[in-house]
């Protein structure tokens, strides 16, 4: 019964809309009385009211009667007092007895009795209807065209008077006919997949033209929020999104590699490039020292429990295919329902659905190759001697007892001496001609290269020789449907990389059903189910590999006559007669065997009850069954340079058992433009892990890799093991979400959570969150400029997040195994030790953030704008404090200190050309600041692999000597502090061509008090642009990457860039542009035999991280559906497509991967480059099928 | 039925987590709460005080540093700043520091437990009393040690219940650490622990013993100058046998041999066991060079003997002690002499490199005991004295010496005779005041196999001393450095 429908055949009273608001007060009234009533029967009327206001009487008629009343406010002001006094008459005689004397009349029309004025009666209304069928109201048609913004008609576009059930569709031509109550409050609503709907108002038009426009920003696109979802309009804190569309097409074995560039404010960085390799996730900068520094991932409401893994991602197990939308929760007001492990960022990932209707079968198929980008430029072999000899010459030439003094009694030596000449002074004259000893070969070779080096052939570019052309297939199969009672999605896939290196590879086997069954009109139940099965090689020495590689010399023989790998490397013959070391050849890594198994599989079972109207409960239980396993082995051929290898085989499996719980009921309501959604959940969960180790040595055959055939067991204690541990995690939470008139929004939620790996006193945590929004160009005032600005939006929030990603019972003290011998024989005896100090303090990490941001549609929202500030703040840091060894202990884990991280995020989006041609374009730039602010009582500098962390600066700071150049001459070195002037043994080093370095602290010497902060590890800012066109069939995708700044430290090459040793391979950059005595105003020092003058010249391997990359060309072409329908398949699409990844990679960068990050996610290391896997282009082909 | 079954399915939610449900204990390791009910349970406490002597005297840490900071050896590569003396605070070895403070640590905590352990008995009671003297003599060899490398240290008799209350507790003088825990703790060791050869510990001869005790206070007492304690301390090992029968081997050359582990003249000994995991890799480290010549292989030769000791044993035509100690190289290239003592005969050496030996390190040994009771009895008794050093010559065949003959150089030369390589000269140099004067003679001479000067001027007398760690001072800043660094 809507009382609004009455209206419209009503006859129209000139009223004002403020009348209209108070009648439909009025209506609400006398609906929510009828509402009592109207289960009664007819029933005679007793009335006796004196002088009493019409609207009384006609209440009590209605209580009596059961009929509804419908008339103006008017009419009940106009109609003044009533007195009536009946007993046990009809409706007809009672209506009569009080409408006497007015100028009323009345109608009864079903069960609704209408007054109205007599004048203003339009038809002539008698009682002689009360029992015919109301009257049709005069049809009024509406006509229409709907058409796109290039003016082509639009079909199949639904237009809905608003609030009925009425409506059509266009047709062919655009138009449409809908016939409409003449009333000019008519609206109609109209949308269209693809394009932003509208609302008319039809007002006394009856030709009505409507232009749809594109749906770009999609605001009203469902974006899946914490525990729920929201439309994106209603959004009031910071989420980015990400769908399938966007994730398609690129053979990348983990979603965070295809979300890349696709959000502001997050960061992804592939800091290992071999297959497989690990993907850091850096959402608004890094927040804690010693704890996790990674989000939290859920997928389908499941938080998983894996980290960052450099040699294994655990993300590869999520199959992109069958990922519907990614959501990342950037902001606490939006992550704190999450409260637990959210102070990092949460990704939601929602996984495709079921949905109504035939099976539709999908089939994706990419294939492609790719190969090394990022050479390094190592010299040839020609070039390379000619490096050696500059080496012996600069040993030679620091050798003479002339270098620095001017003595007219001694032979002037010089850099082209001849290499008799060279031995002839060095041992004559030379204070370390001694040095040369009897005989003499082995030394006189630090002065002059051999001829057996210098006749040799080979001129290897190892870079060509240890790497191939790689390959990828990703083949995804999947089928979904469903009827009103059950939907499902099933799918199959895939993927499968084989490296650029013969002993790198990844393959998987993923597999997903997800099934939702309504089991009746208030049950529903679901089952989805996601087991994959990953096989990992993993090269053996990863960092270590590469600079193997880049440093061999290319001298060196790579194939035995045989065309085996030599893998001593040597030249035939005593190594010692090169003076050079002795190299493993790289290809040997291939004989070392590192293979991992994972077996996972996600399952997730839940029931969802609807309770009352809005009410819902639902109940989800998810599992996660992991198995891992690890087989190494190390054969007894493999090489190394000091021969010490045994053969080795390990063998590795850990197995995890984690379930989680959650059940919540959600509230949702909408009063008119009053909207409420609430939630009221708990969450429980707990995950174990069980795992063995074995490793053995010295199998008698390298043919048989596994451990039964091994002999040794070396240490019983450590390498036969089985270790257990677990968890678990409590959580309560709630959150009102309100909105008025999708104008004015409120959020608040509250998470308390508790953990099994906090101390007694300090398991709960309790993380609160707020969130306001106004939508500002839903006011009136807004209402001139809202042609330019169609939508704009202001939002701001602050909450509490906790971080306990740390380790298990880092709270409790325990007792580590150790053992010794106390006999002859091999008896172990077990030894008992402190293994930990106990805090029962230990408890929560926190972030405060605060997020405020625009959100701005402009120009018939051709762009939309997103501007983000935030400020995070970290607190009560999880911090491994470090403890005076007396105490027994390195450190123990405490709760101290602050950080912060400050930052703003910018998203922009356009249409520039719309039109048969379609251009749009993509922007987001985002940057942030990173100070630690506090680090308790102990102000010391956190050093770590070259990184410096101290309070007041940012974090994880490169740290070293600051290299100025080499000394040009004897003045340079005289005028000059120099190098441990404190130390005899190294002062001598320092002389023309060798390292200068800035004296910091400015005591004349330098040494390793002159240490400084050589860079800062985070980019200045990060910025991504994706060009879409299409014409037609055609559409073609073009994403750039960049990053501005950030530096990194080469710190393993530098003998290879700036401070050659003269036997191992240097780069051109540093060949071309070091010191010798004709070039004196180079900027590296000089390569030497004799390097050693004690310091490490970081500042020459610190190098901007900056790059623009093409990541990603999709070029695609999607058949016409005439051609498809002929064909006969049953297509319903077909697409074909080309895409290369890391197609130009524009950088100055002169290592392998400007992305690296040794350390993985370490806090306190970043930004170090140790070598590691190169990057890749990848160039494939692909083909979409639905069928 | 619906809300039945919805409030079935909440209270099957809702109940499972209980508060307990979050309190998590390892499940793979103990607490120290709920261990050590046992003698049994409080061994494994003292086992765990031996463990760290393994990665103390493992080849690259100390036996490598005191050896090159000795004038009996040196790196190849001629450039350590432990040989050349041009230390500076960065050469603290902190590695030692904190294996050394780790045997302490786990040596307070184990003898609280058993002072509060009640024994059920007196055989009980006499099994935890030796466990603790073991701990005790552990511990007092650790700050042995220590005082003898750092100087000054933190002294530490009790495990902290709150570890922040180790922060500001200071260095204790040499002296104090000496008269209040190494003297205590080694009288206590001599008093509990078992004899050498008593049926409790017969299959397990590397713990430490009444013998040992007793050495480890006379090499204290000389140390501390006070040779009159020491002579009275040793006594009652050598004279008195108080401490059980030890005898000289017959066999120089068979004293380190696995075979003979925990022999007639072994005191204490740090055990390696290759097929335990436990090897030692002595002969890789230091004495590979020379095994190359022999296997062919390529080695890492990280130490060499220097020329000075091996002109000393020619010098005074030892025989036997130099074929055993050192090796020579070969005629024809120049070679680095490294000790043989504790590794395979050269040919067989590089079958070890691979799992390590079986060769035990010996921190001390009769020889040595009876040297330091004639250096004791020197001033007082030169005649009974040069019976104990003619008592070692005998047998390696070397001729008697006079009484009159005896003085300190003649004992220092006895004894970097008898016990090179083994990890006594440079202590045995400082203790006598000789430091300074014989390694600036060595590093100021042209004195190695290429004739190399490290130094133009004497060593530092300060660097006889390690630099307290840097690591150490950082995080406790109250704690002094040692004067020059």
């Amino acid at each position: 019964m809507n009382l609004k429908v009455h209206y419209y055949w009503l006859p129209r009273p000139i009223i004002s809309k403020q009348t209209l608001k108070i009648m439909k007060l009025v209506a609400i009234i006398l609906f929510a009385a009828c509402m009592q009533v109207s289960a009664r029967g007819y029933s005679q009327i007793t009335l006796s009211e004196n002088n009493a206001p019409l609207q009384k009487v006609f209440k009590k008629i209605q209580k009596q009667s059961g009929y509804d009343f419908l008339c103006t406010y008017e009419i009940l002001k106009e109609a003044g007092k009533v007195t009536i006094n009946v007993r046990d008459v009809s409706l007809q005689k009672a209506l009569e007895e009080c409408l006497k004397g007015k100028p009323l009349t009345y109608v009864i029309i079903g069960k609704t009795i209408v007054v109205q004025t007599k004048e203003k009666d339009y038809h002539t209304v008698s009682a002689d209807l009360v029992a015919l069928e109301p009257l049709p109201p005069p049809p009024v048609e509406i006509h229409g065209r709907i058409v796109n913004q290039q003016g082509q008609p639009l079909q199949n576009v639904s237009v809905l008077i608003s609030g009925t059930k009425i409506g059509t569709t266009t047709n062919n031509d655009g138009r449409f006919t809908l016939t409409a109550p003449d009333d000019k409050n008519v609206v109609l609503e109209i949308s269209s997949v693809g394009y932003q709907s509208k609302k008319i108002s039809v007002g006394k038009q009856t030709e009505i033209n409507v232009t749809l426009e594109l749906e770009v920003s999609g605001l009203s696109d469902v974006v899946v929020i914490g525990y729920g979802t929201q439309k994106k309009r209603d959004i009031s804190s910071a989420i980015s999104s990400v769908f399938a569309k966007d994730l398609q097409d690129k053979p990348v074995s983990n979603f965070a590699q295809a979300i890349s560039g696709k959000m502001a404010g997050v960061r992804i960085l592939n800091s290992n490039n071999a297959p497989g390799g690990g993907t850091n996730i850096v959402i608004r900068g890094i927040n804690s020292i010693n704890a996790s520094n990674d989000p939290l991932i859920v997928i389908d409401g499941f938080p998983l429990k894996d980290g960052f893994d450099k040699t294994e991602n655990p993300l590869n197990a999520i199959n992109t295919a069958d990922v519907e939308s990614i959501e990342v929760l950037k902001d606490a007001s939006s992550s704190a329902i999450y409260g637990a492990r959210a102070s990092n960022g949460v990704i939601l990932i929602t996984t495709k659905k079921g949905k109504l209707g035939k099976p539709e079968i999908s089939l994706n198929i990419n294939s492609g190759f790719e190969k090394m980008t990022n050479k390094m430029h190592m010299l040839n072999r020609e070039d390379f001697l000619k490096y050696m000899d500059d080496a012996r010459a600069q040993a030679y030439i620091v050798e003479d007892p002339n270098f620095g003094t001017n003595n007219p009694d001694l032979p002037q030596w010089k850099w082209t001496d001849s290499d008799e000449t060279r031995i002839y002074n060095w041992s004559h004259f030379s204070s370390n001609a001694p040095f040369m000893g009897q005989g003499g070969t082995y030394y006189d070779h630090w002065i002059w290269v051999t001829p057996e080096t210098k006749a040799q052939p080979y001129d290897n570019d190892w870079q060509d020789l240890t790497t191939k052309v790689g390959n990828v297939q990703d083949i995804q199969l999947s089928t979904r449907g469903g009827t009103d009672n059950i939907k499902y999605m099933i799918s199959g896939g895939y993927f499968n990389q084989g490296g650029i290196v013969k002993s790198t590879g990844y393959n998987r086997y993923s597999f997903r059903a997800n099934l939702e069954i309504k089991i009746n009109d208030w049950l529903k139940t679901g089952l989805l189910l996601a087991p994959s099965i990953e096989n990992l090689d993993v090269m053996y020495n990863l960092e270590g590999a590469f600079y193997d590689i880049v440093t061999i010399p290319p001298i060196y023989r790579a194939y035995d006559d045989n065309g085996n790998p030599e893998f001593l490397g040597y030249i035939p013959g005593d190594y010692r007669e090169w003076n050079l070391p002795a190299y493993s050849n790289p290809l040997a890594n291939d004989l070392v065997q590192d293979n991992r198994r994972t077996f996972r599989n996600l399952s997730t079972l839940f029931a969802e009850i609807n309770l009352t109207k809005g009410l819902t409960f639902r109940s989800e239980f998810h599992t996660e069954l992991r198995n891992w396993e690890r087989n190494y082995f190390i054969p007894s051929s493999f090489p190394d340079a000091w021969s010490t290898t045994r053969s080795m085989g390990l063998n590795n499996i850990t197995s995890r058992l984690y379930w989680n719980s959650q059940s919540f009921l959600t509230y949702n309501r909408t009063f008119d433009k009053h909207s409420f959604n609430a939630i009221l959940g708990y969450s429980a969960e707990e995950s174990s892990d069980r795992s063995t180790y074995i490793s053995k040595y010295d199998y008698p055959t390298d043919r048989v890799p596994t451990l039964n055939q091994a002999i040794t067991v070396l240490n019983a204690q450590s390498d036969a093991r089985t270790n257990r541990s677990s968890e678990t995690m409590i959580g309560s939470f709630a959150r009102v979400m309100y909105n008025y008139n999708s104008k004015y929004y409120l959020t608040a939620s509250v998470r308390r959570d508790g953990s099994s790996k906090f101390g007694e006193n300090k398991k709960w945590g309790v993380f609160p969150s707020f969130s306001a929004a106004w939508r500002v160009s839903d006011e009136s005032f807004f209402s001139s400029i809202k042609q330019y600005i169609n939508d704009l939006k202001i939002r701001a929030g602050w909450g509490t997040i906790g971080n306990s990603g740390i380790g298990n019972y880092n709270s409790l003290s325990t007792l580590n195994a150790t053992a010794y011998v106390l006999g002859t024989g091999s008896t172990l005896s077990p030894g008992y030790v402190d293994g930990r100090v106990a805090n029962s303090n230990l408890g929560w990490e926190s972030s405060k953030d605060f997020d405020i941001g625009i959100e701005a549609d402009l120009l018939g929202s051709r762009i939309s704008v997103t501007v983000d500030y935030f400020y995070k703040l970290t607190e009560d840091m999880l911090f491994s404090m470090p403890l005076p060894t007396i105490t027994g202990f390195n450190s123990y884990m405490v709760n101290i200190g602050s950080m912060r991280n400050r930052g703003f995020e910018y998203m922009l989006q356009t249409r520039n050309i719309v039109g048969n041609f379609n251009w749009s374009t993509n922007f987001n730039l985002s940057y942030y600041k990173n100070r630690v602010l506090n680090t308790g009582k102990d102000k010391r500098p956190l050093i770590a692999n070259n990184s410096y962390t101290v309070e007041g600066k940012p974090l994880a700071g490169l740290w070293g000597m600051d290299f100025i150049g080499p000394y040009k001459d004897w003045e340079d070195v005289k005028t000059n502090p120099i190098v441990n002037a404190d130390n005899p043994l190294w002062r001598d080093r320092s002389a023309p061509g060798t390292n200068k370095m800035t004296d910091v602290n400015g005591d004349g010497v330098i040494n390793g008090l002159d240490n400084t902060i050589l860079g800062s590890p985070n980019p200045d800012f990060i910025w991504s642009m994706t060009n879409n066109f299409t014409y037609k069939g055609i559409d073609l995708s073009i994403q750039i990457n960049g990053v501005q700044g950030g530096d990194h430290l080469m710190t393993q090459m530098e003998s290879v860039m700036s401070k050659g040793l003269g036997y191992g391979n240097v780069v051109y950059s540093y060949f071309n542009n070091y010191w010798r005595p004709d070039r004196t105003d180079a900027k590296y020092a000089a390569p030497t035999r004799k390097s050693w003058d004690g310091t490490s010249d970081r500042g020459t391997l610190v190098f901007k991280g900056t790059y623009v990359n093409i990541q990603n060309i999709v070029l695609g072409y999607t058949l016409p559906k005439s051609i498809i329908q002929k064909s006969g398949l049953g297509l319903k699409n077909l697409r074909f497509y080309a895409s290369v990844r890391n197609a130009l990679m524009i950088t100055d960068y002169p290592g392998f991967n400007p992305e690296v990050n040794d350390s993985g996610n370490s806090s306190l290391s970043q930004g170090i480059d140790a070598g590691g896997y190169p990057m890749t282009r990848t160039v494939s082909f692909g083909l979409n099928i639905l069928l | 039925m619906k809300k039945t079954f919805s409030i079935f399915i909440m209270v099957i939610f809702l109940s499972g987590c209980s508060k307990s449900f979050l309190d998590r204990q390892p499940e793979d390791t103990l607490a120290p709460g709920i261990f050590f009910k046992t003698p049994a349970d409080i061994k494994t406490g003292v086992v765990a005080v031996y463990q760290p002597l393994q990665s103390i005297f493992r080849v690259d840490g100390l036996p490598f540093m005191i050896e090159q900071m000795s004038d009996d050896g040196g790196s190849p590569y001629a450039r350590t700043v432990w040989h050349t003396f041009y230390k500076d605070n960065t050469n603290s070895n902190s590695e030692l520091w904190n294996s050394f403070y780790k045997m302490i640590v786990n040596a307070n905590n184990i003898i609280e437990i058993i002072d509060k352990y009640t024994p059920k008995n007196d055989a009980e009671s006499r099994e935890v009393n030796a466990y603790k003297g073991e701990a005790s003599f552990l511990r007092a060899l650790a700050y042995f040690y220590l005082v003898r490398i750092y100087g000054d240290v933190p002294m530490v008799v009790k495990s902290f219940k709150d570890p922040l209350s180790a922060f500001g507790i200071g260095r204790t003088p040499v002296n104090d650490i000496y008269n209040k825990v190494v003297i205590p703790d080694l009288e206590y060791a001599f008093e509990n622990c078992y004899k050498k050869g008593d049926a409790e510990i017969a299959t397990e001869g590397a713990r430490a013993t009444k013998g040992a005790a007793l050495t480890i206070l006379g090499k204290v007492y000389l140390t501390m100058q006070n040779q009159a304690k020491a002579a009275e301390t040793l006594k009652k090992l050598i004279v008195d046998k108080a401490a059980g029968d030890y005898s000289l081997l017959a066999d120089y050359s068979k004293i380190w041999l696995p075979v003979n582990k925990f022999n007639s003249e072994s005191i204490f000994e740090i055990n390696y066991n290759a097929s335990a995991g436990t090897g030692s890799y002595y002969s890789r480290n230091m004495s590979i060079a020379v095994a190359y010549l022999y296997g062919g292989k390529l080695g890492s030769g990280y130490f060499v003997v220097e020329k000075n000791l091996m002109d000393e044993f020619a010098q005074y035509g030892e025989e036997i002690r130099y074929r055993v100690s050192v090796d020579s190289g070969l005629a024809d290239r120049l070679i680095q002499p490294a000790i043989l003592k504790l590794s395979p005969p050269l040919p067989e050496a590089v079958n070890f490199e691979k799992t390590g030996t079986d060769y035990n390190y010996m921190v001390t040994r009769y020889a040595d005991a009876l040297l330091m009771y004639a250096e004791a009895l020197m001033p007082s008794d030169p005649t009974e004295a040069v019976k104990y050093v003619n008592q070692v010559r005998a047998r390696v065949s070397m001729p008697p010496i006079a009484a009159s003959d005896l003085n300190l150089t003649r004992m220092l030369h006895e004894r970097r005779m008898e016990l090179a390589g083994e990890g006594h000269r440079y202590f045995d140099l400082v203790r006598t005041g000789k430091a300074v004067e014989y390694i600036s003679k060595d590093l100021m001479s042209n004195n190695d196999y290429e004739a190399r000067v490290f130094r133009s001027e004497p060593i530092p007398a300060y660097q006889l001393l390690l630099p307290i760690p840097v690591t150490e001072i950082e995080k406790d800043q109250t704690l002094t450095q040692n004067a020059g660094y």
